[in-house]
Protein backbone atom coordinates (compact mmCIF):
# COMPACT_ATOMS: atom_id res chain seq x y z
CA UNK A 1 0.00 0.00 0.00
CA UNK A 2 1.19 3.27 -0.90
CA UNK A 3 0.62 6.13 1.54
CA UNK A 4 1.23 9.59 2.42
CA UNK A 5 0.19 11.83 4.54
CA UNK A 6 -0.80 15.23 4.03
CA UNK A 7 -0.53 17.98 6.67
CA UNK A 8 -1.21 21.20 8.20
CA UNK A 9 2.12 22.80 9.12
CA UNK A 10 0.72 24.29 12.15
CA UNK A 11 0.61 20.40 13.44
CA UNK A 12 4.64 19.65 12.30
CA UNK A 13 6.06 19.05 15.48
CA UNK A 14 3.30 16.91 16.93
CA UNK A 15 3.13 15.18 13.75
CA UNK A 16 6.65 14.52 14.11
CA UNK A 17 6.61 13.06 16.94
CA UNK A 18 3.99 10.94 16.44
CA UNK A 19 5.60 9.58 13.12
CA UNK A 20 8.58 9.01 15.66
CA UNK A 21 7.10 7.65 18.25
CA UNK A 22 4.68 4.92 15.76
CA UNK A 23 7.68 4.49 13.37
CA UNK A 24 5.81 5.15 10.57
CA UNK A 25 7.76 6.25 7.69
CA UNK A 26 5.06 7.40 5.12
CA UNK A 27 6.49 10.51 3.07
CA UNK A 28 4.78 14.40 4.67
CA UNK A 29 3.57 16.80 2.46
CA UNK A 30 2.65 19.96 4.17
CA UNK A 31 0.09 22.92 3.51
CA UNK A 32 1.27 25.80 4.88
CA UNK A 33 -0.67 27.36 7.48
CA UNK A 34 -2.89 30.26 7.67
CA UNK A 35 -5.37 29.21 5.23
CA UNK A 36 -8.28 28.19 7.68
CA UNK A 37 -8.82 31.51 8.40
CA UNK A 38 -10.40 31.35 5.01
CA UNK A 39 -11.72 28.09 4.72
CA UNK A 40 -12.55 27.88 0.86
CA UNK A 41 -8.88 28.89 0.09
CA UNK A 42 -7.50 25.81 2.87
CA UNK A 43 -10.52 24.09 0.90
CA UNK A 44 -8.92 24.69 -2.77
CA UNK A 45 -5.10 24.13 -1.25
CA UNK A 46 -6.01 20.95 0.06
CA UNK A 47 -7.82 19.63 -3.12
CA UNK A 48 -4.61 20.51 -5.11
CA UNK A 49 -2.31 18.60 -3.13
CA UNK A 50 -4.78 15.52 -3.27
CA UNK A 51 -5.28 16.00 -7.25
CA UNK A 52 -1.74 16.05 -7.90
CA UNK A 53 -1.02 13.18 -5.72
CA UNK A 54 -0.36 9.72 -8.32
CA UNK A 55 0.54 6.82 -7.76
CA UNK A 56 -1.25 6.66 -4.18
CA UNK A 57 -3.25 4.41 -2.57
CA UNK A 58 -4.15 5.79 0.79
CA UNK A 59 -3.76 9.99 1.52
CA UNK A 60 -3.65 10.15 5.93
CA UNK A 61 -5.52 13.92 5.85
CA UNK A 62 -4.04 15.54 9.05
CA UNK A 63 -5.84 18.22 9.63
CA UNK A 64 -9.06 19.57 11.37
CA UNK A 65 -12.87 20.23 9.72
CA UNK A 66 -11.83 23.63 10.22
CA UNK A 67 -15.16 25.65 9.00
CA UNK A 68 -16.20 23.64 6.39
CA UNK A 69 -12.81 23.31 4.61
CA UNK A 70 -13.09 19.40 4.00
CA UNK A 71 -16.54 19.39 3.07
CA UNK A 72 -16.59 17.91 -0.46
CA UNK A 73 -12.60 16.75 -0.63
CA UNK A 74 -11.76 13.81 -2.43
CA UNK A 75 -9.40 11.95 -4.55
CA UNK A 76 -9.99 9.63 -7.54
CA UNK A 77 -7.78 7.26 -6.85
CA UNK A 78 -6.98 6.92 -3.43
CA UNK A 79 -8.51 6.05 -0.48
CA UNK A 80 -8.58 8.81 2.33
CA UNK A 81 -8.50 8.88 6.28
CA UNK A 82 -9.37 11.86 8.23
CA UNK A 83 -9.98 12.28 12.00
CA UNK A 84 -14.04 13.26 12.92
CA UNK A 85 -13.03 16.25 14.61
CA UNK A 86 -13.90 19.57 14.11
CA UNK A 87 -10.66 21.47 13.96
CA UNK A 88 -7.25 20.04 14.77
CA UNK A 89 -7.05 20.85 18.35
CA UNK A 90 -8.47 16.92 19.02
CA UNK A 91 -5.85 15.75 17.54
CA UNK A 92 -3.46 17.69 20.18
CA UNK A 93 -5.27 16.28 23.25
CA UNK A 94 -5.74 13.19 22.26
CA UNK A 95 -9.19 12.62 21.72
CA UNK A 96 -12.59 14.66 21.02
CA UNK A 97 -13.93 13.76 24.59
CA UNK A 98 -10.99 15.37 26.04
CA UNK A 99 -11.64 18.61 24.18
CA UNK A 100 -15.56 18.12 25.15
CA UNK A 101 -14.59 17.95 28.86
CA UNK A 102 -12.51 20.90 28.99
CA UNK A 103 -14.36 23.43 26.63
CA UNK A 104 -16.97 22.40 29.47
CA UNK A 105 -15.27 23.65 31.81
CA UNK A 106 -15.44 27.28 30.65
CA UNK A 107 -14.98 29.32 27.62
CA UNK A 108 -10.98 28.04 26.12
CA UNK A 109 -8.48 29.35 23.42
CA UNK A 110 -6.30 26.49 23.23
CA UNK A 111 -2.14 27.47 21.88
CA UNK A 112 0.69 25.54 21.26
CA UNK A 113 4.16 26.77 19.84
CA UNK A 114 2.63 25.76 15.89
CA UNK A 115 -0.28 28.24 16.43
CA UNK A 116 2.09 31.02 17.86
CA UNK A 117 4.84 30.17 15.44
CA UNK A 118 3.03 29.76 11.87
CA UNK A 119 -0.25 31.41 12.42
CA UNK A 120 -1.52 34.77 12.35
CA UNK A 121 -2.29 34.55 15.68
CA UNK A 122 -4.26 36.85 18.95
CA UNK A 123 -0.72 37.37 20.37
CA UNK A 124 0.77 38.86 17.14
CA UNK A 125 -2.13 40.61 16.03
CA UNK A 126 -2.59 42.01 19.87
CA UNK A 127 1.10 43.35 19.08
CA UNK A 128 0.37 45.08 15.43
CA UNK A 129 -2.89 46.31 17.22
CA UNK A 130 -0.59 48.22 19.68
CA UNK A 131 1.58 49.75 16.97
CA UNK A 132 -1.33 51.02 15.14
CA UNK A 133 -3.85 52.10 17.66
CA UNK A 134 -2.23 52.42 21.28
CA UNK A 135 -2.14 49.66 23.76
CA UNK A 136 -5.37 50.96 25.60
CA UNK A 137 -7.43 50.53 22.61
CA UNK A 138 -5.36 47.30 21.21
CA UNK A 139 -6.48 45.63 24.74
CA UNK A 140 -10.21 47.21 24.27
CA UNK A 141 -10.42 45.41 20.95
CA UNK A 142 -8.56 42.38 22.20
CA UNK A 143 -11.31 41.44 24.97
CA UNK A 144 -13.85 42.08 22.54
CA UNK A 145 -12.57 39.24 19.66
CA UNK A 146 -11.42 36.99 22.98
CA UNK A 147 -15.69 37.77 24.51
CA UNK A 148 -16.38 34.90 26.23
CA UNK A 149 -13.35 33.19 26.32
CA UNK A 150 -12.30 32.83 29.97
CA UNK A 151 -8.83 31.03 30.03
CA UNK A 152 -5.90 30.24 27.44
CA UNK A 153 -4.97 26.80 27.64
CA UNK A 154 -1.05 26.04 26.67
CA UNK A 155 -1.52 22.14 25.52
CA UNK A 156 2.08 20.49 26.16
CA UNK A 157 2.30 17.92 23.53
CA UNK A 158 5.91 16.79 24.73
CA UNK A 159 6.98 17.82 21.42
CA UNK A 160 8.93 20.57 22.32
CA UNK A 161 9.57 22.35 25.85
CA UNK A 162 6.87 23.90 26.78
CA UNK A 163 8.65 26.93 28.63
CA UNK A 164 9.81 28.28 25.75
CA UNK A 165 6.51 29.67 24.94
CA UNK A 166 4.51 29.60 28.31
CA UNK A 167 6.00 33.11 29.64
CA UNK A 168 4.49 34.82 26.29
CA UNK A 169 1.40 33.45 26.70
CA UNK A 170 0.75 34.44 30.47
CA UNK A 171 1.48 37.87 29.70
CA UNK A 172 -1.11 37.80 27.76
CA UNK A 173 -3.25 36.12 29.43
CA UNK A 174 -2.98 38.42 32.28
CA UNK A 175 -3.18 41.35 30.00
CA UNK A 176 -6.62 40.28 28.73
CA UNK A 177 -7.37 39.58 32.39
CA UNK A 178 -7.93 35.83 31.46
CA UNK A 179 -6.83 32.92 33.26
CA UNK A 180 -3.75 30.38 31.93
CA UNK A 181 -2.97 26.94 32.12
CA UNK A 182 -0.47 24.31 30.64
CA UNK A 183 -1.93 21.27 30.04
CA UNK A 184 -0.67 17.89 28.75
CA UNK A 185 -1.80 16.84 25.52
CA UNK A 186 -1.41 13.59 23.76
CA UNK A 187 -0.36 12.10 20.08
CA UNK A 188 -2.52 8.93 21.01
CA UNK A 189 -4.76 10.14 18.17
CA UNK A 190 -2.73 11.34 15.29
CA UNK A 191 -0.30 7.79 16.33
CA UNK A 192 -4.27 6.17 15.47
CA UNK A 193 -4.83 7.93 12.13
CA UNK A 194 -0.84 6.86 11.34
CA UNK A 195 -1.09 3.24 12.12
CA UNK A 196 -4.79 2.59 12.63
CA UNK A 197 -7.37 1.45 13.35
CA UNK A 198 -9.90 3.80 11.74
CA UNK A 199 -12.98 2.95 13.84
CA UNK A 200 -15.28 5.58 15.01
CA UNK A 201 -13.06 8.17 15.70
CA UNK A 202 -12.22 8.40 11.91
CA UNK A 203 -14.16 9.48 8.61
CA UNK A 204 -12.71 6.70 5.75
CA UNK A 205 -13.60 7.82 2.48
CA UNK A 206 -12.96 5.34 -0.55
CA UNK A 207 -11.56 6.46 -3.81
CA UNK A 208 -14.39 8.75 -5.86
CA UNK A 209 -16.53 9.51 -2.47
CA UNK A 210 -16.76 12.98 -1.34
CA UNK A 211 -16.48 13.98 2.07
CA UNK A 212 -20.42 15.00 3.25
CA UNK A 213 -22.03 17.10 5.77
CA UNK A 214 -23.36 14.31 7.13
CA UNK A 215 -19.71 12.78 7.61
CA UNK A 216 -19.28 15.14 10.65
CA UNK A 217 -22.13 16.85 11.74
CA UNK A 218 -25.13 14.99 13.90
CA UNK A 219 -22.90 12.14 14.58
CA UNK A 220 -22.93 13.01 18.00
CA UNK A 221 -19.38 11.73 18.18
CA UNK A 222 -16.50 13.95 18.17
CA UNK A 223 -17.68 17.04 17.30
CA UNK A 224 -18.47 19.44 20.44
CA UNK A 225 -17.09 21.77 22.94
CA UNK A 226 -16.51 25.14 22.19
CA UNK A 227 -13.80 25.95 19.83
CA UNK A 228 -11.40 28.42 19.04
CA UNK A 229 -12.28 29.79 15.66
CA UNK A 230 -11.92 33.04 16.08
CA UNK A 231 -9.96 32.06 12.52
CA UNK A 232 -11.75 33.97 10.07
CA UNK A 233 -10.52 36.44 12.03
CA UNK A 234 -6.96 37.05 11.04
CA UNK A 235 -7.64 36.53 7.60
CA UNK B 1 -19.41 72.09 7.02
CA UNK B 2 -18.21 70.87 4.25
CA UNK B 3 -14.77 70.26 5.22
CA UNK B 4 -15.67 68.89 8.35
CA UNK B 5 -17.56 65.81 6.23
CA UNK B 6 -14.54 65.31 4.23
CA UNK B 7 -12.57 64.52 6.91
CA UNK B 8 -14.90 62.68 8.69
CA UNK B 9 -15.45 60.13 5.78
CA UNK B 10 -11.34 60.03 5.47
CA UNK B 11 -10.72 59.81 9.46
CA UNK B 12 -13.09 57.01 9.71
CA UNK B 13 -11.26 54.86 6.83
CA UNK B 14 -8.26 55.48 8.95
CA UNK B 15 -9.82 54.26 11.82
CA UNK B 16 -8.62 57.27 13.81
CA UNK B 17 -11.14 57.33 16.47
CA UNK B 18 -9.94 60.86 18.30
CA UNK B 19 -10.25 62.88 14.73
CA UNK B 20 -13.61 60.74 14.08
CA UNK B 21 -14.86 61.61 17.69
CA UNK B 22 -13.53 65.34 17.40
CA UNK B 23 -15.46 65.80 13.92
CA UNK B 24 -18.64 64.70 15.12
CA UNK B 25 -18.75 67.03 18.26
CA UNK B 26 -17.73 70.04 16.07
CA UNK B 27 -20.03 69.05 13.61
CA UNK B 28 -23.02 68.94 16.15
CA UNK B 29 -21.79 72.37 17.55
CA UNK B 30 -21.95 73.74 14.04
CA UNK B 31 -25.59 72.67 13.76
CA UNK B 32 -24.99 69.71 11.42
CA UNK B 33 -27.82 67.48 11.43
CA UNK B 34 -26.78 64.75 13.16
CA UNK B 35 -28.44 62.31 10.38
CA UNK B 36 -25.47 64.29 7.62
CA UNK B 37 -22.80 63.19 10.20
CA UNK B 38 -24.07 59.48 10.43
CA UNK B 39 -24.22 59.24 6.72
CA UNK B 40 -20.27 60.12 6.55
CA UNK B 41 -19.64 58.19 9.11
CA UNK B 42 -21.28 55.66 6.99
CA UNK B 43 -19.15 55.91 3.81
CA UNK B 44 -15.77 55.57 5.72
CA UNK B 45 -17.43 52.24 7.01
CA UNK B 46 -18.03 51.42 3.51
CA UNK B 47 -14.40 52.32 2.44
CA UNK B 48 -13.39 50.15 5.76
CA UNK B 49 -15.26 47.23 4.48
CA UNK B 50 -13.82 47.60 0.85
CA UNK B 51 -10.23 47.86 2.95
CA UNK B 52 -10.94 44.27 4.94
CA UNK B 53 -12.17 43.06 1.47
CA UNK B 54 -8.53 43.64 0.37
CA UNK B 55 -6.79 42.12 2.95
CA UNK B 56 -5.47 45.66 4.12
CA UNK B 57 -7.55 45.36 7.05
CA UNK B 58 -7.74 42.54 9.60
CA UNK B 59 -10.98 42.08 11.45
CA UNK B 60 -9.38 43.64 14.80
CA UNK B 61 -9.42 47.23 12.64
CA UNK B 62 -13.27 46.17 12.34
CA UNK B 63 -14.10 45.77 15.68
CA UNK B 64 -12.40 49.10 15.91
CA UNK B 65 -14.64 50.52 13.40
CA UNK B 66 -17.55 49.16 15.07
CA UNK B 67 -16.34 50.62 18.52
CA UNK B 68 -15.89 54.17 16.77
CA UNK B 69 -19.18 53.88 14.89
CA UNK B 70 -20.91 52.84 18.27
CA UNK B 71 -19.49 56.09 19.66
CA UNK B 72 -20.52 58.40 17.51
CA UNK B 73 -24.19 57.14 17.56
CA UNK B 74 -24.16 57.94 21.36
CA UNK B 75 -22.26 61.02 20.54
CA UNK B 76 -25.23 61.92 18.62
CA UNK B 77 -27.85 60.71 20.11
CA UNK B 78 -26.69 61.13 23.79
CA UNK B 79 -27.21 57.25 24.58
CA UNK B 80 -30.82 57.45 24.13
CA UNK B 81 -30.37 54.73 21.34
CA UNK B 82 -31.62 55.05 17.78
CA UNK B 83 -35.28 54.46 17.89
CA UNK B 84 -36.28 51.85 15.62
CA UNK B 85 -38.17 52.81 12.74
CA UNK B 86 -40.52 50.33 12.07
CA UNK B 87 -43.52 48.67 13.97
CA UNK B 88 -42.60 44.91 13.68
CA UNK B 89 -41.85 43.16 16.50
CA UNK B 90 -37.96 42.44 16.54
CA UNK B 91 -35.77 40.55 14.87
CA UNK B 92 -34.38 37.54 17.11
CA UNK B 93 -30.80 37.23 17.24
CA UNK B 94 -28.31 34.51 19.09
CA UNK B 95 -25.32 31.98 19.13
CA UNK B 96 -26.63 28.55 18.65
CA UNK B 97 -25.90 26.44 21.61
CA UNK B 98 -22.03 24.99 22.66
CA UNK B 99 -21.21 28.30 20.91
CA UNK B 100 -19.76 31.07 21.80
CA UNK B 101 -18.57 33.84 18.90
CA UNK B 102 -20.43 36.72 18.36
CA UNK B 103 -18.21 39.22 17.13
CA UNK B 104 -20.07 39.15 13.18
CA UNK B 105 -23.67 38.90 15.08
CA UNK B 106 -22.63 41.81 17.26
CA UNK B 107 -21.54 43.51 14.46
CA UNK B 108 -24.33 42.77 12.27
CA UNK B 109 -27.08 43.64 15.25
CA UNK B 110 -25.72 47.14 15.25
CA UNK B 111 -25.94 47.44 11.70
CA UNK B 112 -29.64 46.80 11.46
CA UNK B 113 -30.07 49.15 14.55
CA UNK B 114 -28.61 51.53 12.74
CA UNK B 115 -31.24 50.82 9.64
CA UNK B 116 -34.58 51.22 12.14
CA UNK B 117 -35.28 47.75 12.84
CA UNK B 118 -35.50 46.25 16.55
CA UNK B 119 -33.51 43.84 17.44
CA UNK B 120 -33.53 41.14 20.18
CA UNK B 121 -30.18 39.51 21.26
CA UNK B 122 -30.53 36.48 23.17
CA UNK B 123 -26.76 36.38 23.74
CA UNK B 124 -24.44 33.06 22.91
CA UNK B 125 -24.66 29.63 23.63
CA UNK B 126 -28.22 29.53 23.30
CA UNK B 127 -30.90 26.78 23.36
CA UNK B 128 -32.87 26.16 20.90
CA UNK B 129 -36.41 26.50 22.78
CA UNK B 130 -35.08 29.44 23.98
CA UNK B 131 -35.51 30.66 20.47
CA UNK B 132 -38.58 28.71 20.18
CA UNK B 133 -39.89 30.92 23.21
CA UNK B 134 -38.59 34.39 21.98
CA UNK B 135 -40.16 33.85 18.49
CA UNK B 136 -43.49 32.97 20.38
CA UNK B 137 -43.43 35.90 22.97
CA UNK B 138 -42.59 38.77 20.22
CA UNK B 139 -44.48 37.16 17.42
CA UNK B 140 -41.26 37.43 15.30
CA UNK B 141 -41.11 37.07 11.33
CA UNK B 142 -37.30 36.69 11.31
CA UNK B 143 -34.72 34.94 13.17
CA UNK B 144 -31.20 35.55 12.68
CA UNK B 145 -29.05 31.84 13.99
CA UNK B 146 -24.89 32.32 14.28
CA UNK B 147 -22.02 30.04 14.67
CA UNK B 148 -18.22 29.64 13.85
CA UNK B 149 -17.78 26.03 15.16
CA UNK B 150 -18.65 22.69 12.83
CA UNK B 151 -21.35 22.08 15.57
CA UNK B 152 -22.67 24.72 15.54
CA UNK B 153 -24.47 23.30 12.64
CA UNK B 154 -25.99 20.86 14.54
CA UNK B 155 -27.95 23.07 17.25
CA UNK B 156 -28.65 25.44 14.23
CA UNK B 157 -30.33 22.49 12.56
CA UNK B 158 -31.98 21.40 15.95
CA UNK B 159 -33.32 25.28 16.86
CA UNK B 160 -34.82 24.95 13.03
CA UNK B 161 -36.48 21.14 13.82
CA UNK B 162 -37.49 23.28 17.26
CA UNK B 163 -39.36 25.75 15.42
CA UNK B 164 -41.48 23.08 13.05
CA UNK B 165 -42.39 21.33 15.67
CA UNK B 166 -43.88 24.49 17.31
CA UNK B 167 -46.00 25.24 14.60
CA UNK B 168 -43.70 28.48 14.14
CA UNK B 169 -41.80 27.63 11.10
CA UNK B 170 -44.03 28.79 7.99
CA UNK B 171 -44.67 32.23 9.84
CA UNK B 172 -40.68 32.33 10.46
CA UNK B 173 -37.97 33.22 7.91
CA UNK B 174 -34.89 31.49 9.14
CA UNK B 175 -30.96 32.98 8.39
CA UNK B 176 -28.24 31.95 9.53
CA UNK B 177 -24.21 33.17 9.67
CA UNK B 178 -21.02 32.27 10.17
CA UNK B 179 -19.33 30.56 9.28
CA UNK B 180 -22.05 28.95 6.33
CA UNK B 181 -22.68 28.25 2.87
CA UNK B 182 -25.36 26.63 0.94
CA UNK B 183 -24.26 23.37 2.12
CA UNK B 184 -24.97 24.48 5.37
CA UNK B 185 -28.12 25.97 4.62
CA UNK B 186 -29.67 22.92 3.06
CA UNK B 187 -28.30 20.86 6.05
CA UNK B 188 -30.15 22.94 9.01
CA UNK B 189 -33.35 23.74 7.24
CA UNK B 190 -32.63 27.25 6.97
CA UNK B 191 -34.05 29.52 4.49
CA UNK B 192 -31.14 31.49 3.82
CA UNK B 193 -27.54 31.86 4.75
CA UNK B 194 -24.77 35.13 4.84
CA UNK B 195 -21.39 35.57 5.09
CA UNK B 196 -21.99 39.39 4.81
CA UNK B 197 -22.58 41.44 8.01
CA UNK B 198 -24.14 44.73 5.40
CA UNK B 199 -26.27 41.56 3.47
CA UNK B 200 -28.37 40.71 6.36
CA UNK B 201 -29.75 44.01 6.48
CA UNK B 202 -30.51 44.27 3.04
CA UNK B 203 -32.07 40.83 3.43
CA UNK B 204 -33.90 41.80 6.29
CA UNK B 205 -35.61 44.77 4.71
CA UNK B 206 -37.01 42.50 1.96
CA UNK B 207 -38.28 40.24 4.09
CA UNK B 208 -40.36 42.59 5.72
CA UNK B 209 -41.10 43.94 2.78
CA UNK B 210 -42.94 40.91 1.27
CA UNK B 211 -44.16 39.90 4.79
CA UNK B 212 -46.11 43.35 5.14
CA UNK B 213 -47.41 43.25 1.30
CA UNK B 214 -48.28 40.02 2.30
CA UNK B 215 -50.42 40.81 5.40
CA UNK B 216 -51.92 43.62 3.56
CA UNK B 217 -53.04 41.62 1.15
CA UNK B 218 -54.79 38.88 3.42
CA UNK B 219 -56.01 41.23 5.20
CA UNK B 220 -57.81 43.49 2.03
Amino acid sequence: MRTVILACQTLQDELKLAIQRTGCEYPVLYVESGLHNTPELLHKRIQEEVDRLDNVDLILLVFGYCGNSLLGIRSQQAKMVIARVDDCIPLLLGSAEERRQISKEMGTYFITKGWLDYENNIIREYRRCVERYGEGRAARVMKIMLGHYQRFLLIDTGAYPVETIAEQVKDFAEKMGMSHEIYNGSTRLLEKLLIGPWDDEFIVLEPGEELAMQDICASGEGVTGVSQLLASSFR
Amino acid sequence: MLKIQKILVGAMAKLDEELVLSMVEQGLKMGVPPAVLLEEVRSGLVRVGEMYAQGAYFLADFIMAAEIFREVLLAVDHGEGVEPLNPFPPIIFGTVENDIHDIGKNITMGILNYNGFAVLDLGVNVPANVFVNAVKSNGSPVVCLTGLITNAYDSMKRTVELLDEAGLRPATTIIIGGLVNEKVRKFTGADYWSTDCGKVSELCREIFRMRYLERQVLTS
